[in-house]
């Protein structure tokens, strides 16, 4: 530790320096009390000061005043050093902020006690200020996912009269469109079989050209607004349905086959999950919801490359359900990794993505108690972790891996 | 003639919009506000099939659906609705609708096909009931 020493009489401070030094103390010397408080002033400043009370320009005990004053929060552990032996001495220095008080002719091993205390004080101080900070930092943690939780709860109500307002408009959108695209082909194959389509003017060529490319950009947009509505209302409502006791291998496998024509013929599934899981208190088709995102989500991240690998599976830890999926796409970049669970936010195009599934299916499962993770792999890839409660306790007779075998 | 429409939404654009379609397609096509507009249009008129919408002011989509059932056996009755629950889709399916149709009907395809099956079923009955007419003596009934 280092220990900050502030002696105007040479002597005095040779000696205290060599009994600091050879106790493998880094020293800072200084030889009154400006230099003294500037060196306490700065960000590094030894956590430990041994400050002479009479020294010239500035004291011992104007320095420890000045001090408590403007540094309250990181302050150094002083001890005072003085001739003066009286009690009302002590009682100023200690009234002023020193927190011990030397009184000279010391000994050394008196000295090197205090430092000690002095010491354990600082190893204290700095305990609890981490302590204070990392408190905060859970503090500002816990509002801001508060917040987040107000948020999507007026999400939730919010869009689900959105979506069946937004549905009526659409409707006649769509509808009109879909008309209008009849009638110009009707139209315009009627004009053409009598020939009277105008070939001369560039303009009119034009329209005929670009109309059904018009029609088909509205059309597209309809689509795209009736995907983000689907989604809403599924976020909203998170399909109902009772909770139920059932197996994780069930739900997976009812997922499994729900996602057969998205996943790739080069793809390879493995299932690694225990026969003998105990079950789990779900909505299962909820539940299911999350398989099939997640899988779906695995699928697309390993995109056209040639080969592709997802592994699923499930263990039991600290009497929870734990479930992995893991896919050997190219990961998730770092600053994507914060913003995956926001509603809305996707790295799809435009169009193939409402951004809104790891949030649904994140909501899916704290509501049941669980949680959901998403990480990067050591090996590459991207992992995503979730937990649930199972319905009974869990009392482990062995080793998984054992007892699966007959 | 294809056929004869009734149309009832709440919605006058949705009204405007089928309606356009469905004549562009050359069907006859009437419409309705509601289902108590629907029902008054079905005493005067005739009418081989009704495309319902289900949330409605005065008498909603299943309810009509209910009286036409009663009431007019030979209507099929094909239901759209934006309000996409189970509720609604086994409200549709218990009084007998001929299909049911989600909103934002963005393959107005979907809706033709069931018009044009309500029709051919529609066509069959009436077939049928041309075919016991011409039969003699009179069996059909007390009619004379």
């Amino acid at each position: 530790m280092r220990v900050l020493i502030a002696e105007d009489d040479s002597v005095s401070r040779t000696v205290l320096e060599a009994i600091l030094k050879k106790n493998n103390y880094s020293v800072l010397v200084t030889e009154n009390g400006v230099e003294a408080f500037e060196a306490l002033c700065q960000p590094d400043a030894p956590a430990i000061a041994i400050l002479d009370w009479m020294m010239p320009r500035m004291t011992g005990l104007e320095v420890v005043q000045q001090i408590r004053l403007e540094y309250r929060e990181r302050s150094p552990y002083i001890i005072m050093l003085t001739s003066r032996k009286d009690a009302q001495s002590l009682v100023q220095a200690l009234g002023s902020g020193a927190d011990d008080y030397l009184a000279k002719p010391y000994g050394p091993e008196e000295l090197l006690a205090r430092i000690r205390v002095g010491e354990r004080m600082v190893q204290m101080q700095n305990a609890l200020a981490d302590h204070a900070r990392e408190m905060e930092a859970l503090a500002e943690a816990r509002a801001k996912q508060l917040i987040h939780a107000d948020r999507m709860a007026t999400l939730g109500v919010l869009s689900a009269s959105m979506a069946h307002e937004i549905n009526n408009p659409v409707t006649f959108i769509s509808g009109n469109t879909q008309t209008l695209q009849r009638a110009w082909t009707i139209l315009t194959e009627n004009l053409k079989n009598r020939k009277a389509l105008p070939q001369d003017d560039p303009q009119i060529s034009f329209i005929l050209e670009e109309t059904p490319a018009m029609l088909e950009g509205i059309l597209k947009g309809v689509n795209r607004i009736t995907q983000i509505v689907k989604g809403l209302k599924l976020y909203a409502h998170k399909g109902a349905g009772e909770k139920t006791i059932c197996f994780i291998q069930d739900i997976l496998k009812n997922a499994l086959e729900f996602c057969q024509n998205i996943i790739q013929p080069h793809m390879e599934i493995h299932v690694d999950v225990p026969e003998d899981l105990p079950e789990v208190f779900v909505h299962p088709q909820q539940i299911e919801q999350v398989f099939i995102n997640l899988i779906t989500n695995a699928v697309h991240a390993m995109g056209k490359s040639h080969s592709g690998e997802i592994r699923i599976m499930a263990s039991i830890r600290e009497n929870r359900m734990r479930i992995e999926i893991k896919d050997k796409g190219p990961g998730i970049p770092a600053d994507v990794l914060p913003k995956i669970f926001q509603p809305f936010f996707t790295t799809k195009k435009a169009g193939d993505g409402t951004g809104l599934g790891l949030a649904i299916i994140k909501d899916i499962l704290e509501e049941h108690g669980g949680d959901l993770h998403a990480a990067n792999a050591v090996e590459g890839g991207a992992v995503f972790t979730f937990h649930l409660p199972l319905n009974q306790p869990y009392v482990q007779t062995g080793p998984l891996h054992l007892r699966r075998k007959p | 003639m294809k056929g004869n429409l009734l149309i009832v939404d709440d919605e006058k654009e949705i009204r405007d919009m089928l309606s356009r379609h469905f004549r562009l397609l050359g069907y006859d096509v009437l419409t309705a506000e509601h289902g108590l507009d629907a029902l008054s249009i079905l005493q005067k008129k005739r009418v081989d099939v009704v495309i319902s919408d289900i949330i409605m002011p005065e008498m909603d989509g299943v309810d009509l659906l209910r009286e036409i059932r009663k009431q007019y056996p030979m209507v099929r009755i094909i239901m759209i609705t934006g309000y996409v629950t189970l509720e609604n889709a086994l409200a549709c399916m218990r009084n007998q609708a001929d299909t049911c149709i989600f909103k934002p009907l963005n393959d107005l395809g979907e809706l033709e096909e069931a018009v044009q099956i309500a029709i051919a079923a529609q066509t069959r009955w009436t077939r049928k009931f041309r075919e016991l007419k011409g039969m003699k003596p009179d069996t059909h009934g007390g009619q004379s």
